[in-house]
């Protein structure tokens, strides 16, 4: 590990006024999971290192108004313990369950993995099927993006030099949306995804009136797949189009060949995956 | 005087190794946790690229920087730049790169420093002008005649074979024939340790090494590198955090020990994961090719095997891995005509080396991947083919050697099928949620796994008894887990007749303990705890001999038990060990006794024809699995794993059963996930987030059966059973997947994408 000059604030504005004028030498520190390696190796050689994780403040999770709004410190340990994650948002919940293993998801944060921008990326995936937004604050303001904005590319994201991630927020789920979620990985902890999936679709009767279809681990970031979610909305869903939705949902992904699985393999369980969940969360009984 | 079992009071008993506890609350100190007055820290450079030759070696910048205490290339060595090999094998690869990289991770030049961020530095200042070029990257390239040499004595190093019968005419005779290739991956032995460890020089002027090994005597080699001679290196190895033979040749001895030479100071090295992963040796690919025939009645008529095993850049262990490989191509099945080829060829990939089974678990996946084809192709059951064509005790293996003990196949297997049920019972409640859609099937495999060597086998051991009657074992045998020492203090403690904590052990010194030989080959508990057996033999009887005297007894009818003499049936007159010990050295006997094991060779007819292959013994085992394969993600899933070997004597039942569950678990991961996935000779798959070793949550329902013949050349009976679950298990994994998709699996690892490919275009990608 290089020489950093490492720093330590104790409270949000501390850590803004931290990193103030010092970016892109200035490299923030949540848990550390996915900093420590990268500074190991190498890759990353910056001045200073700044460590988020004194902000106590920034750890918490509550319900209000109708969101449930988590600070970006919060472990996944946290979701994973917190009762009103796994009844209000338990899509993300399910991803935290098979989040790494019990010391990495006792160090990583929402706001970290968020940050990092990894295409696979655990909890990127059902958050963005959530319809979360993220909280950016700097010396000078606080803005708010939705996370299917968040992600510029290839583990980059449009935070600002200057600005910290400060929360992760995303809108209760009405009664009766339907959800499922899954993450293909080579072995049951300790995965990077091969292919992850989460759907949420909001029902009446028969009809689908909304619809959320995100997928991790097949293009630079994780995304929602906007051209499928549009098949099934306003429609009666049927296993026809379900079909129709999943194949619409591997051809909007870019996978790539990696040490892990290959591109075709990835699109084509993209397409396996999307039509189970999507059957999964319906009852529907998959034909296939 | 045989050992009566029936009088046995530790034999047989489940006692829990003594380090375990302390290992599983992290204060065991291992090679990484020593740190000595005035250490320096070392580090070494190593090649980035697999076939290079270096223009230029500059390190004048990296030798000016403050704190730096030495820096060693090739030219600093003072004895000579080989790193050793068994005699006979090609010992072709330099400790330090002369002018040529042959791998990556070959070290070109060594650092000491006061820090270690200070010796990293050095590092980075020392120039390297490569001129890259071509690796040799494929096996069956390196064979052919205008391949770019790796070694100027050739690409080949071992070209074995033998032929019995006349495989033609065996051929023409059969009624079905299967044809296969099988291909296997390179293979991290991912011992949890990664290598690590200290060198200083004694006032004595010994330079002693203190890092994890499989084997203390390697100190030859290092004395052959520094120019010293074998009386000033001394080895001690701490317990070992894991070998599975990737810690038998040296790992970084040699680096440690030139640095220590060099500064006068000690010095300590220690590798990350990724640098060990992408400079350490591997278990080698095999490209095996099957072929094989029947008669109508399910008999074999013909044997034909072929493999090329990718040795990589330097011989390393690859001619004994040859050898062995030799001794199981010829499977355990019997034929009369056979036809068997190896030829281990150099490339720029890693270096093979032994790893839990020596070819065996390649070998055993392909070979009982084409029983299974030619069965399903004979309309046979499996089982029932086998049975027609396994060797019973009293035949001989195909190169010709008879098996003189018990041979268990049918018992074996059917004890994993049942063990099955039982591990299939454990997992009751998660199979029904399973969705009717995988496919699910089970598979078998069984297997002979050898242990012990037949030829001037020769290993030492040393009991002494106190004069309170309590006893030390000296063995210079090394412990890398899995009971080592526990083996040598249990059978101590047994014939001696005394509570375990009355024996203590000293162990794995190069200078202090009589050689043991190394650690590996599932035969270090007859290596070692055999010639402690026979140390402790003639004290037992001496103490036998004066508790008979003061007892009034005879010497026949006395039990040496908890340390206490009495006589057969009358437990409570007794004498105790303290008063026996005085008595016997007062009788002339010596308290301290050198146990030898010595193994003469015992010539099979038509030896010389097969270069001598085989084992003194072999240990026989069947493994039942099943799996649900998910038809659209090509995931498998194993919902339950039965095993079963014959180990002879289960001395120790509990040490048994881990060696049966651990070694699943890591044929588990060369079965479906562990890949080094090697590319221009470099492992990409260099870190645990790629180099996936099965996780606890991975691990399915085990079932262990035991049996015991009482046949195995071990003390008390017992058969070697390091290896042999291991070796079983990607065989049996891969029959039920086969099953399960209806096509057979001929590559390792198993992964989904694979699968997939497989069911959609009814035939195994390679």
């Amino acid at each position: 590990m290089r020489g950093f000059d490492f720093l330590s604030p104790k409270s949000l504005i501390a850590a803004l006024r931290a990193i103030d004028g010092k970016a892109p030498t200035c490299k923030l520190l949540a848990g550390g999971t996915n900093v420590i390696p990268t500074l190991r190796d190498g890759t990353l050689k910056p001045r200073f290192v700044v460590d988020l994780g004194g902000i106590k403040a920034l750890n918490y999770i509550r319900e209000k108004q109708g969101w449930i709004q988590i600070g970006a410190l919060t472990t996944i340990r946290d979701l994973l313990n917190s009762p009103l994650i796994k009844k209000k948002g338990s899509l993300l919940w399910e991803a935290t369950h098979i989040f790494a293993g019990p010391l990495v998801r006792n160090r990583a944060t929402v706001g970290g993995n968020l940050a990092d921008a990894s295409p696979a990326a655990d909890t990127a995936v059902p958050l963005l099927a959530l319809g979360a937004r993220v909280k950016l604050r700097s010396l000078k303001g606080q803005r708010t993006v939705p996370l299917n904005r968040f992600f510029a590319g290839y583990q980059r994201t449009v935070i600002k030099p200057g600005e910290i991630v400060t929360e992760v927020t995303f809108p209760v789920p009405a009664r009766g949306r339907k959800q499922s979620y899954y993450k293909l990985g080579r072995r049951n902890a300790m995965a990077i995804s091969v292919v992850s999936v989460a759907v949420l679709l909001q029902m009446k009767g028969k009809i689908c009136t909304d619809t959320a279809i995100a997928l991790g681990a097949v293009a630079p970031t994780p995304l929602r797949v906007e051209k499928a979610e549009g098949i099934l909305r306003g429609k009666k869903v049927d296993l026809e189009l379900v079909k129709h939705c999943a194949q619409a949902a591997a051809k909007s992904v870019k996978p790539i060949d990696d040490i892990r699985a290959s591109a075709d393999y990835r699109r084509t369980l993209c397409e396996v995956l999307v039509h189970r969940m999507i059957c999964q969360s319906l009852g529907l009984e998959d034909a296939d | 005087m045989p050992f009566d079992k029936t009088t046995a009071t530790l034999l047989g008993k489940s006692i829990p190794q003594p380090d375990s506890l302390e290992k599983a609350v992290g204060e065991t100190l291992f090679s990484d946790d020593i740190r000595l007055p005035g250490m320096l820290w070392g580090l070494a450079l190593r090649s980035p690229f697999a076939n290079a030759r270096i223009r230029r070696l500059d390190v004048s910048k990296a030798k000016a920087l403050p704190g730096v205490r030495a820096v060693l290339t090739a030219r600093d060595i003072p004895g000579v730049n080989r790193r050793g090999n068994m005699p006979g094998n090609r010992d072709d690869q330099p400790v330090l790169v002369e002018d040529r990289t042959r791998a990556v991770g070959d070290p070109i030049a060594l650092v000491a420093a006061d820090s270690s961020e200070t010796a990293k530095e050095a590092i980075s200042a020392i120039t390297v002008d490569y001129e890259q070029l071509a690796p040799v990257e494929d096996p069956l390239v390196s064979l052919e005649p205008d391949a770019p040499l790796v070694d100027e004595e050739g690409n080949v190093i071992g070209d074995l074979g033998y032929t019995r019968g006349d495989t033609e005419k065996g051929f023409s005779m059969a009624s079905a024939i299967v044809e296969e290739t099988y291909r296997t991956q390179f293979a991290e032995h991912a011992y949890l340790e990664p290598e690590a460890g200290v060198a200083w020089t004694d006032p004595g002027d010994v330079l002693h090494i203190r890092c994890g090994t499989q084997w203390v005597e390697n100190f030859r080699h290092i004395a052959r590198i520094l120019g010293v001679s074998h009386n000033h290196v001394r080895i001690e190895s701490p317990l070992v955090g894991g070998g599975f033979g990737g810690k038998i040749f040296m790992t970084i001895e040699p680096l440690l020990a030139l640095l220590a030479k060099a500064t006068g100071r000690p010095v300590r090295m220690a590798l990350t994961r990724e640098e060990s992963i992408l400079s350490s040796t591997k278990r080698h690919p095999y490209i095996l090719r099957y072929k094989m025939g029947a008669d109508a009645d399910g008999r074999l008529t013909a044997l034909l095997a072929d493999l090329v095993g990718d040795v990589g850049a330097y011989s390393d262990a690859s001619p004994v891995i040859a050898w062995y490989s030799i001794g199981f191509l010829g499977g355990h099945y019997r034929c009369k005509n056979v036809q068997v080829h190896s030829r281990f060829v150099l490339t720029n990939n890693p270096s093979g080396t032994a790893m839990r089974g020596v070819g065996s678990a390649q070998i055993t996946f392909a070979l009982e991947g084409t029983m299974d084809s030619l069965a399903e192709k004979l309309g046979m059951d499996p089982f029932e083919f086998r049975k027609r064509n396994h060797l019973s005790k009293g035949e001989s293996l195909s190169t010709g050697q008879p098996l003189k003990n018990a041979v268990f196949f049918s018992e074996t297997w059917e004890a994993a099928d049942k063990a099955l049920d039982r591990a299939l019972l454990r997992n009751s409640e998660e199979i029904p949620k399973l969705s009717p859609k995988v496919l699910r099937a089970r598979g078998h495999a069984s297997n002979m796994t050898g242990y012990g060597r037949r030829h001037g086998h020769l290993s030492q051991a040393q009991v002494s008894v106190q004069f309170d009657g309590s006893a030390v074992v000296s063995v210079g045998v090394a412990d890398i887990g899995s009971g080592q020492r526990l083996g040598c203090q249990q059978v101590a403690a047994e014939v001696l007749g005394l509570p375990m904590d009355k024996v203590t052990l000293s162990t794995s010194d190069s200078q202090l303990n009589p050689i043991a030989g190394m650690t590996a080959g599932s035969r270090t508990f007859l290596n070692a705890a055999g010639p402690v057996q026979r140390a402790a033999e003639p004290i037992a009887k001496a103490l036998k001999e004066a508790a008979a005297s003061l007892l009034e007894a005879r010497i026949d009818d006395i039990i040496l038990a908890d340390g206490k003499a009495f006589v057969k049936g009358s437990p409570s007159v007794n004498v105790p060990h303290a008063q026996l010990v005085p008595a016997a050295a007062a009788a002339g006997t010596s308290l301290t006794q050198l146990g030898t094991l010595k193994i003469e060779e015992d010539l099979y007819p038509g030896e010389e024809t097969a270069h001598n292959a085989g084992w003194l013994d072999y240990t026989f085992g069947g493994m039942a699995v099943e799996v649900a394969v998910d038809p659209q993600t090509g995931q498998v899933m194993l919902l339950g794993l039965g095993i079963s070997h014959d180990v002879g004597t289960a001395v120790n039942p509990q040490i048994v059963v881990g060696q049966c569950e651990g070694g699943v678990v890591q044929g588990m991961g060369l079965a479906l996930t562990e890949d080094c996935c090697v590319k221009r000779g470099k492992a990409e798959a260099h870190d645990f987030s790629t180099y996936l070793i099965p996780t606890s949550l991975d691990i399915p329902s085990i079932e262990v059966a035991i049996l015991e013949s009482g046949e195995g050349e071990g003390p008390f009976g017992a058969r070697g059973i390091g290896e042999p679950p291991h070796n079983i298990t990607p065989a049996a994994i891969a029959s039920a997947v086969s099953r399960a998709i209806g096509v057979r699996v001929t590559s390792l690892p198993i992964t989904p994408e694979m699968v997939l490919t497989a069911l959609r275009t009814g035939e195994w990608p390679h």
